[in-house]
């Protein structure tokens, strides 16, 4: 039986990066600025995709550790991995892309991931992959297409040009999580955010997990 | 879907002819990940905040009209030279900015 020490993690290009995420990621859509796409592969066979690139809002991001360079950090876009992969293969498929990343583009600080307690997780795997928590918020930059079902992000409607009408939608009912992993331990120090216990998940009744949210 | 796929690939796996189970060859193309993907690690920028920046504008309907005529007056002015920027309408906005600012 296969365990997650069988994953090999690779980069992959983006457009089977892509077709997998649109599979089987929860939202079915990519994040078009990805522009690192690592592919997990069990057997020989892809099963699941990392895609890192700029944060969709990168100078409200790049502020919460002090002194980033504007190429030091890098956002964790989209994260899908298959039913097949064995148990913790996503903190093992970090473990080894943070490798990959501390390695080859050395310049990159912290990646900084969110997860969507509204639809998706609270964040279980980054928590197990080292990640720290740094922000609780109730979400209201995820609205739902009362026609379409669709769920849009606030800046996609504005580049789309339909702020008003997004406006208009209901939000996503739930909260948003951002979590931060540091490939340099040093720039910790410089985080002008405080790191918020995992704890106060449950508390603020922000917990999900696979798309359930569970209770306290 | 992803547990026909997952299905679909063991019957693969097993050499079972796939055209038994009613779906067309694109179809299980379409469920099936591209396993030969493989690609070598792209460059990222190491540098700092690169001189070409974005600014996004919202503008009303009525707006945009007369944006784009001014875009094209500033352009018919003549070429742009020593920019920096081989965006044009980034080149005509500076232009028209050029020429408002020194009214004041």
């Amino acid at each position: 039986m296969a365990s997650a020490k069988d994953i090999i993690v690779k980069p992959i290009k983006a457009a089977a990066a892509n077709k997998l995420i649109k599979q089987i990621h929860y939202s079915g859509k990519v994040v078009p600025n990805s522009q690192l796409h690592l592919g997990v592969y069990l057997n020989d066979k892809l099963e699941g995709v990392m895609q890192f690139g700029p944060p969709i809002n990168k100078k409200g991001t790049i502020n919460i550790v002090r002194d980033t360079k504007w190429s030091g950090m890098i956002e964790l876009n989209r994260m899908a991995f298959s039913e097949r992969l064995p148990r913790n293969s996503e903190s093992r498929a970090m473990s080894v892309a943070f490798k990959i990343i501390k390695k080859n583009y050395p310049h990159i600080e912290w990646i900084v991931s969110f997860s969507d307690a509204t639809q998706c997780g609270d964040g279980t795997i980054y928590r197990a992959a080292g990640f720290v928590l740094t922000d609780i918020r109730k979400s209201d930059a995820l609205r739902k297409n009362p026609e379409t079902g669709e769920v849009m992000h606030v800046i996609q409607a504005h580049h789309k040009m339909i702020s008003k009408e997004f406006r208009s939608w209901e939000p996503t009912e739930g909260y948003q999580l951002r979590y931060v992993y540091f490939l340099n331990k040093d720039a910790k120090k410089r985080l002008t955010v405080p790191v918020i216990p995992f704890a106060k998940i449950d508390e603020m009744g922000a917990s999900m997990y696979k798309g359930e949210k569970r209770d306290k | 879907m992803e547990y026909l796929r997952l299905e679909l690939d063991d019957l693969a796996g097993m050499d079972f002819n796939l055209d038994l189970t009613g779906f067309s060859a694109d179809e299980i193309s379409n469920l099936s990940f591209d396993d030969d993907a493989e690609a070598g690690l792209p460059s990222l920028n190491d540098g700092d905040q690169g001189p070409l920046q974005q600014i996004t504008f919202t503008l009303h309907r009525d707006q945009i009209e007369q944006v784009e005529q001014a875009l094209q007056t500033s352009k018919s002015l003549g070429p742009f030279v020593d920019t920096e920027n081989d965006n044009s309408n980034g080149n005509a906005l500076a232009r028209i900015c050029e020429t408002f600012n020194g009214i004041g």
